[in-house]
């Protein structure tokens, strides 16, 4: 008994002992670790530190229809400090200042009044000289970011349709804008150790895939849209206009192939911005169309049926009473035919085609071809043409409106509803993406009354208003409209807006453009002297870039002796002087 | 004796195998860490890529070919009576 009592007394101080000797190794491990390895351990430790990484996800490009890039993202730089360490350098800010081109008194008020921050932008998006040149000065607190800016090689040709990205590369105007989401795309996050160095040594494992922001590749043709952008520059300048607008699309796609309008700006260079030049007066800005709505009346007096193109319609005296309002023609036209209502733009003639129909019949084909609605262009700020119910028409109003009062539209719409009458009476939606086959028509008149219409505008073109917008070597068919503006006081005696819209080749249609200018100056004002050369002086280039062949011979001249001679050989100039 | 044999041959392909571990981790971390740098390989290329094209599209703008075909060039667009049709 005895015995056993003093070996458990034993055992128990042995294990008592054996238990605080090792709390004891323990303790003094735990100490030695804090106080005499703890710098060690500090850095091994971040060094193998999970970290959440941010992939980032490139700004897709946008490409006209041929692939020439019209917007593209490019690394940059920009400069940031932190103004606590900063501010203890002030001797190396003179030099600071002199590489980022600014002044010392700048740098003083950006920076001293944060100094309780963090984080201050010096400057952003910086040249890679001056990145290099910053770096070099090894100042504490100074650092460089990686960036991205947008460029715009075409500058303000393309601008109202590319638009343009803020200083954070989020889209402001245009396609930038509306395809912000596809464009920029989702930056990816991942979970990763990295080493001493900061290289990523093993991805842990994905937070989020990203996701590169996609290509948007536009219907516009990059070149046909220089051609328009200098064309209606030059007239809006020559003819000391406000402003101008051209669309210029595809008949059978209804892709947009050029859209321009002045002023413009350039994207590049964002502190020239201001919203009364990148507005996109093509899509955004509403007016009354005026006579280039009168192949529409005529469009719905022919479908009638009570009317032929040969029809006799009386507009003697030139004006006719409705009420206390008169309707007027320029002059007096006498007896003409609904083809002559076109071809001398007689309101007295529309005016009594439209009186003569219901008013739900004219309703319905301007509905048809997209007055009081949207083109669908997909372009941002697009607004929506104004076209009041039929059923609250008064008589003045149904006979204003055969002559396009009374309505308002874009020029982007009323390039749509013209591309029903070159696309054999079909509506298609505008698209200012490239065309991927499908596209939704909707029929707004038959295709025979589409063919006498164009023939009706094409004699427009051959002998009537609109003669300059001849193009050599094609039939062209279009309307020309000279429009007072209406103001708060009631229609302007002496402001117009200058209209034409067309169609190239008459007889067979492949492009349709509408061409506004807003309030010419230079004693010149109607349609036909103003907008109808511009159509010419485009599409003479447009037709030849996207390769439309004439369908008619220019001239019946002998080719000159030195054209033949630059065509080649000896043999080739025989033959052809023969 | 089965038991101690069986009992060998695990502990041996435990540590085989505890090896072959240490071995792959550090191969495929060495793997890694090269396909890091071909992805910025990769970016650098694109951002060159990208840097190409601006100076192509930028040396490319219609505006500047049409001056230097217009006056150093001295071209002009042909008249319509200048144009020879070939059917």
């Amino acid at each position: 008994m005895d015995r056993s009592t003093q070996e458990l007394k034993f055992r128990r101080r042995l294990v008592v002992t054996l238990f605080v000797s090792a709390a004891a190794v323990l303790v003094w491990r735990t100490v030695y670790l804090q106080f005499h390895e703890s710098d060690f351990l500090q850095s091994h430790g971040d060094a193998r530190y999970l970290r959440t990484d941010e992939i980032h996800a490139d700004r897709g490009m946008i490409v006209d229809r041929n692939g020439q890039p019209l917007a593209i993202s490019s690394p940059t730089l920009s400069a940031w400090v932190r103004p606590r360490v900063f501010i203890a350098h002030r001797e190396q800010w003179t030099e600071v200042a002199r590489i980022l081109d600014t002044t010392l008194e700048h740098l003083e008020t950006l920076v001293l009044p944060r100094s309780g921050r963090h984080f201050v932008y010096l400057k952003r998006h910086i040249t890679p000289e001056q990145g290099a040149a910053l770096a070099a000065l090894k100042i504490d607190g100074l650092e460089l970011q990686g960036e991205y800016r947008r460029y715009y090689p075409a500058a303000e040709v393309a601008s109202h349709v590319v638009g343009f990205t803020n200083v954070d590369d989020r889209g402001q105007e245009g396609i930038e804008l509306a395809f912000d989401a596809v464009l920029s795309g989702e930056p990816g996050q991942r979970r990763v150790i990295k080493d001493r160095l900061g290289r990523v040594i093993e991805d842990v494992e994905r937070l989020r895939e990203i996701r590169p922001g996609k290509t948007v590749r536009l219907s516009v043709d990059n070149r046909v849209q220089y051609v328009a952008y200098r064309e209606l520059k030059n007239a809006v300048h020559r003819h000391r206009a406000r402003a101008g607008s051209l669309v210029l699309t595809d008949v059978a796609t209804g892709e947009v192939i050029a859209l321009v309008n002045q002023p413009s700006f350039n994207p590049n260079n964002r502190s020239e911005l201001k919203g009364e030049h990148y507005r996109n007066r093509a899509v955004t800005d509403l007016f009354e169309p005026g006579s280039t709505i009168k192949p529409f009346t005529v469009a719905a007096a022919l479908e009638s049926g009570m009317y032929q193109p040969s029809s006799v319609v009386e507009t003697a005296p030139g004006r006719f009473k409705l009420g206390k309002h008169t309707v007027r023609d320029i002059r007096n036209f006498g007896t003409l035919d609904v083809s002559g209502i076109i071809e001398k733009s007689s309101n007295v003639g529309a005016s009594k085609l439209a009186l003569a129909m219901e008013p739900e019949r004219l309703w319905q084909v301007l509905r048809g071809v997209g007055v009081g609605g949207v083109s669908q262009i997909a372009l941002p700020g697009e607004t929506y043409g104004r076209l009041s119910e039929f059923d609250h028409w008064r008589e003045i109003e149904h006979a204003t409106l055969a002559f396009g009062y009374g309505m308002s539209i874009t020029a982007a719409q009323l390039a749509r509803a013209y591309g029903a009458i070159a696309n054999d009476g079909v509506l298609v939606p505008l698209s200012i993406l490239k065309s991927e086959g499908m596209v939704y028509e909707e029929r707004a008149f038959q295709a025979s009354t589409a063919a006498a219409l164009r023939q009706m505008l094409r004699k427009v073109v051959e002998n009537g208003t609109g003669k300059l917008a001849q193009v050599p070597g094609y039939s062209v068919a279009g309307k020309t409209g000279t429009v007072h503006k209406s103001t708060v006081e009631g229609y302007a005696e002496d402001r117009y807006l200058a209209l034409f819209a067309g169609m190239i080749p008459a007889d067979n249609p492949q492009l349709v453009a509408v061409i506004v200018i807003d309030e010419p100056q230079s004693g010149q004002h109607f349609g036909g002297q103003v907008a109808a050369p511009i159509f010419s002086a485009v599409m003479s280039e447009a037709t030849r870039i996207l390769n439309i062949a004439p369908d008619q011979s220019a001239t019946n001249e002998p080719m000159p002796v030195w054209l033949a001679e630059r065509l080649g050989s000896p043999d080739a100039l025989q033959d052809l002087q023969q | 004796m089965n038991m101690i044999i069986a009992v060998i041959l695990a502990a041996t392909l435990t540590f085989a195998s505890a090896i072959e571990l240490v071995l792959h981790r550090h191969e495929s971390r060495k793997l890694f860490v090269e396909l890091q740098s071909l992805r910025q390989v990769e970016q650098e290329l694109n951002q060159e890529w990208g840097q190409l094209l601006l100076e192509q599209a930028t040396s490319g703008h219609k505006a500047h070919i049409e001056d230097t075909a217009r006056s150093a060039l001295n071209m002009t667009v042909p008249l319509a009576k200048q144009i020879v049709e070939l059917r």
